[in-house]
C-alpha cells in the first residue's frame, strides 16, 4: 500500500488509462462481442487498479466510474455507481487482510466480481421483470459468457496497474 | 479489519455513499429520470465519445473493405490506390449528396406528417452489455429532446428516448421489453401491442401480439404505429417474420423484424413534437 503523496505521473497515466477505457468502452471502440459475450472492461480495471490502493482512494475512484459508466449505460440509476463504490473499498479491504497481491488473487477476485455485477444486472434487469425464458436466456447466453469474456481481461491489466504503481516520477 | 470500520477513512467513505444515496433519491423523488452527477458525467464525456464513434467507424470501414476485397487488394494494389486518391477526391460532394438523400427521406416523412418536428442526431455511444441494444444520443434537453420523444430513421422506427441530460439521451429500442405500444397490421387494420422480449432480440425481432383469433395478419405485412402509447400513429415499424399461436390465451402473435437496421445505426431524427403528444400520459397523470 501507497502512503506517501500521490505521484503526478502515476497520477496522470490513472486518469488517461481510465478514460481511454471508458471512452473506448462506451464509444464500442474497443469492445469486440463474440457471439452475446460482451466485456465490461471498466470492471477488471477497476479491481486491479483497487489492489493496489487503500480503500478511501479505491471507493472514490469507484464512485467516480460509477457515475460516468451509469451516464452511459441503459440499465439506469446509479447501480454502477453504488456498485463500483463498495467493490473498489472491498477489493482493497481483502488485499488488505485475507490476500496476496498477485495475479492468482486478481483473477479470482475479477471472476467473482464480474459474476456478481452481471448477476446483479440479471436480477434487477430480467430475473422478474422478464419472462422465464428471457431471464434464461440472458443468464446463460450473455451473463456467463460476458463473465468469462471480461475476466480474460485482468491480465493485461493487473501487469499494467502494477508497472503504474511502480512510477515515483 | 474491525479497525478499518472504526477508521477515518470508513466513515468518510460511509458519508459519501449516502451524501449519493440522498441526493439521487431526491432526484427520483422529484420525478426526474437521470441524477444531477449523472447529468455532469453525461455532459463531460459526450464530447470525447464523439470522437471515439467517429474513429470506430472509420477503422472499421477500413475492416470491411480489407475483408471485402481482400484478394483483389492484394492484386490490385496500385489500382485501389488510385481509386482510393479519386475517392478522397469526391468526398466533399458525396457527403454533399449522402446528406441530401438522408434529409430528403425524412422530408418524404414530414409531407406525410406536417406536425412532425424533427432534431437530427448522432449516435454517440452504445451500452454494449445491453442485449436490447440501447444507445446514447448527442441531443439533449438543450436542443428540446424530451422524455419519450419517439426516434427514428427513414426506414422506421428505432426506439424513443427514455433518459435526458442537457446534452445527451438515451433510446431504448424497439426491441426493448421496456417500450410497449398500440400497432396496427397495415393491410388488414388488425389492432395489436408490440413489445421486445430477450429471446427475440437475440434474433432482431420483436413481438406483435394480442391479436384475435380471427385476424388475416400474414407473413410480409407491414406493421405501423396505431398512435396509441407515447408514439404518433403512422410510423413504420415494420415486417411480420412470422404467426403463431399465443400459448397462454385465444389471441395469436407475430414476430416482427424492425424496418429500421439498429446495429448499424449512425444518424438517427428525434420527433420533438407532433400532434397529440402527451395526451396519454396527460390523462394517465390527472
Amino acid at each position: 500500500m501507497n502512503k506517501t503523496r500521490y505521484p503526478f505521473l502515476q497520477l496522470f497515466l490513472q486518469i488517461v488509462l481510465f478514460s481511454v477505457l471508458f471512452i473506448g468502452y462506451s464509444s464500442g471502440l474497443f469492445v469486440y462481442p463474440i457471439r452475446n459475450a460482451t466485456p465490461m472492461l471498466l470492471l477488471p480495471l477497476m479491481i486491479t487498479f483497487a489492489m493496489f490502493e487503500e480503500e478511501l482512494p479505491s471507493a472514490m475512484v469507484g464512485l467516480i466510474v460509477g457515475v460516468f459508466t451509469d451516464s452511459v449505460s441503459s440499465f439506469g440509476g446509479i447501480f454502477h455507481t453504488v456498485f463500483f463504490m463498495i467493490l473498489g473499498m472491498a477489493v482493497s479491504l481483502f488485499i488488505h487482510y485475507f490476500l496476496n497481491n498477485n495475479i492468482r488473487s486478481a483473477f479470482v477476485l475479477v471472476l467473482i466480481g464480474s459474476l456478481l455485477y452481471f448477476l446483479l444486472r440479471w436480477l434487477f434487469c430480467h430475473a422478474f421483470g422478464d419472462t422465464m425464458i428471457g431471464s434464461t436466456v440472458y443468464l446463460m447466453q450473455y451473463a456467463i459468457p460476458s463473465t468469462l469474456y471480461t475476466t480474460v481481461f485482468v491480465f493485461p491489466l493487473y501487469y499494467l496497474q502494477r508497472v503504474l504503481h511502480r512510477f515515483k516520477l | 479489519m474491525r479497525f478499518f470500520f472504526r477508521s477515518r477513512q470508513f466513515k468518510i467513505i460511509v458519508a459519501v455513499f449516502v451524501a449519493v444515496l440522498l441526493l439521487s433519491g431526491s432526484t427520483f423523488l422529484f420525478g426526474m429520470k437521470i441524477t444531477p452527477q449523472g447529468n455532469l458525467a453525461a455532459t463531460i464525456a459526450a464530447p470525447f465519445q464523439t470522437a471515439a464513434t467517429k474513429v470506430k467507424t472509420a477503422f472499421s470501414g477500413v475492416i470491411h473493405a480489407y475483408k471485402d476485397g481482400n484478394d483483389l487488394m492484394v492484386e490490385n494494389a496500385e489500382l485501389e490506390a488510385e481509386i482510393a486518391r479519386l475517392h478522397q477526391q469526391q468526398v466533399d460532394y458525396e457527403t454533399a449528396i449522402r446528406e441530401n438523400e438522408f434529409y430528403k427521406d425524412y422530408l418524404e416523412i414530414k409531407d406525410a406528417h406536417p406536425d412532425f418536428t424533427f432534431t437530427a442526431a448522432n449516435l454517440i455511444s452504445r451500452d454494449e452489455n445491453d442485449p436490447f441494444g440501447g444507445f446514447l444520443i448527442n441531443r439533449g434537453s438543450l436542443d428540446d429532446v424530451a422524455l419519450h420523444d419517439p426516434v427514428i430513421t427513414d426506414e422506421g422506427l428505432v426506439g424513443y428516448i427514455s433518459e435526458v441530460s442537457l446534452k445527451t439521451a438515451k433510446v431504448t429500442t424497439v426491441l426493448s421489453a421496456d417500450l410497449t405500444f398500440g400497432a396496427l397490421d397495415n393491410r388488414t387494420v388488425d389492432a395489436g401491442i408490440i413489445s421486445g422480449t430477450l429471446e427475440l432480440s437475440n434474433n432482431g425481432l420483436c413481438k406483435f401480439y394480442n391479436l384475435s383469433r380471427s385476424s388475416d395478419v400474414a407473413i410480409g405485412d407491414y406493421v405501423v404505429t396505431s398512435g396509441e402509447g407515447v408514439l404518433p400513429a403512422g410510423l413504420m415499424v415494420g415486417t411480420i417474420e412470422s404467426v403463431s399461436n399465443d400459448r397462454y390465451n385465444t389471441s395469436i402473435y407475430a414476430n416482427v423484424k424492425p424496418f429500421a437496421n439498429l446495429g448499424e445505426l449512425r444518424n438517427v431524427m428525434v420527433i420533438t413534437a407532433f400532434s397529440g403528444q402527451g395526451d396519454l400520459l396527460g390523462a394517465n397523470n390527472e
